[in-house]
């Protein structure tokens, strides 16, 4: 065990100093004698050579297969612990956390609804392959793989437990910032889940003041909370929690037969573990049979009405796009509403072009937010919806189980269950009695 | 385990595989839908680095106006160093 840590930290440090040697300008700056203008030197991480991202790739694959063999096989948290470390080294620190999977969702919505934009190979395997093994291992690239989850799991300390009515609605967040991050990728506005990213600026030692203060409280708050960006904010979560209802193997917490010691009842800091239920009683199931049907009859509607919300936020949300802002901004200068003038408004003054132009190109954006607004609103819909038909379908559980959508793989359950130490007992005699 | 939940199960089993490799099938579609873009976009003579030569991967083989002007300018600097 321990001789694997030092291979993984070995690994680690050998790539670090590697990266030491590609930092080389490959077009030198130009320079301003005249004005004596300093070039500020910028807060996001330069492009990288195809070979080097080709070997990210490569780590981001033997992490995967590493984590999936940890937690499936070896269920062993202390070497899913070592293996998070190393991950938050190298895709946090080293790599400056980009590329990360939870961005590229953007870059893959950008690529399909912009025809000029064709996203990295490189970016579309970070994207791919976390998704492909949650398909069939569950949520291994949460468990030790992804560094914005490694950076709160460290700060882990003093878990409380959170009520199952809190986490489902502060759940829907995440719902929502993925429907967010996905309209204004798709309108070319922003990539908001990069210029949000909390942890970022920790990784680049550098970034914006505001949001270096949100990523310091929910790293106290982590400190609490198992994971909150991953359980209420990461979009990516959400497309991994689903994926892996459909996972081929998944973590147990007993590696035998449940023998329901409730031993590993509150082990899980994220509140994955789910317990036996009871029989419904009669009288409940035929209220909860009538619920069910008119949610059924309602879910249509309320994905009108949040749509027809969505949509009407269109003035709102298309305040992101740096084409409507500068409509915006011109129509206030020109009707005298401001007096100062910006330098964008400037810039655009010099091109010589007609500002009607540009309201008319402000307007075809505004009407793709209203049309997006509609999808947006209706996602949300449908979630909020589901969620609420979810409380009123009855499922029986005879044992202890980790939840399949909600699991981190983090493997803390494991040294809860006897049967577990029943058989790391035996797999140590096994060992002393080959020797 | 009952004869239905045995049955049940089987069923919840078959369905879940097969949600599985439609979704895989799905992912595989969309990773196959960017390649063919990428390559359509190199192909057609677009850029795909939004006009970013500096770190560009086809860098070499690209002749477009701006990286032929940046190829030049490599080359130059090549020369001087030596």
């Amino acid at each position: 065990m321990i001789r694997f840590g030092y291979i993984i930290i070995g690994i680690a440090l050998s790539l670090i100093l590697c990266g030491v040697t590609i930092g080389a300008e490959r077009f030198p700056p130009p320079d301003f004698i005249e004005t004596d203008h300093v070039i500020p030197s910028p807060t996001v991480p330069g492009p990288r050579q195809d070979i080097y991202e080709y070997i990210d790739v490569v780590v981001l694959l033997a992490a995967l297969g590493l984590s999936s063999y940890l937690v499936l096989k070896r269920r062993s948290r202390r070497a899913i612990f070592v293996l998070m470390v190393f991950s938050l080294l190298y895709f946090g620190f080293y790599r400056e956390g980009c590329v990360c999977s939870v961005g590229a969702i953007q870059n893959i919505v950008l690529s399909v609804f912009d025809r000029d934009y064709a996203v990295p190979i490189a970016v579309v395997l970070f994207f791919m392959l976390p998704l492909v093994f949650a398909l069939f291992f569950g949520r291994v690239f949460c468990a030790a793989v992804c560094p914005l989850g490694a950076i709160q799991d460290l700060v882990l300390l003093r878990p409380i437990s959170i009520p199952n009515w809190l986490e489902g609605g502060l759940r829907l967040f995440a719902y929502v910032y993925l429907a967010a991050a996905v309209l204004f990728a798709a309108t070319g506005s922003a990539f908001v889940i990069c210029r949000y990213d909390p942890f970022v600026a920790f990784f680049r030692l550098n970034g914006n003041l505001n949001i270096l203060i949100i990523g310091a409280c929910l790293l106290v708050i982590s400190v609490f909370v198992g994971r909150p960006y991953c359980r209420f904010i990461c979009p990516y979560g959400i497309l991994l929690r689903q994926l892996s209802r459909l996972s081929k193997w998944r973590v147990t917490i007993t590696p035998d037969e449940c023998i329901q010691c409730r031993l590993c009842e509150d082990s899980c800091p994220f509140g994955a573990i789910k317990k036996p239920t009871t029989d419904w009683p009669m009288t409940e199931y035929g209220k909860s049979k009538k619920r069910l049907a008119v949610l059924l009859l309602l879910l249509p509607v309320l994905m009108f009405l949040c749509g027809w919300t969505g949509s009407g936020l269109k003035k709102v949300t298309s305040r992101m796009h740096a084409t409507v802002r500068l409509a915006d901004r011109i129509y206030l200068e020109d009707t005298g509403e401001v007096e100062d003038i910006t330098d964008a408004s400037l810039a655009f003054r010099a091109t010589g072009k007609e500002p009607k132009e540009l309201y008319e190109e402000a307007s075809n954006i505004r009407a793709g937010f209203g049309l997006g607004g509609w999808f947006f609103g209706g996602f949300v819909g449908l979630v909020i919806g589901l969620k609420l038909i979810n409380v009123s379908v009855w499922r029986k559980r005879t044992d202890y189980e980790a939840g399949r959508a909600g699991c981190l793989a983090c493997g803390r359950c494991f040294k809860y269950c006897p049967k577990e130490h029943e058989r790391l007992k035996k797999r140590l005699l096994q060992n002393e009695n080959s020797y | 385990m009952s004869k239905h939940c045995e049955k049940v199960q089987n069923r919840r089993e078959l369905l879940t595989a097969v949600l599985r490799y439609a979704t895989l099938g799905t992912l595989g579609a969309i990773g196959g839908a960017v390649f063919a873009k990428r390559r359509r976009l190199v192909q057609d003579g677009i850029c795909i680095n939004s006009g970013i030569c500096k770190g560009c991967g086809i860098l070499k083989q690209c002749g477009l106006p701006l990286a032929l002007s940046a190829k030049q300018l490599l080359t130059r600097m090549d020369d001087e160093r030596k």
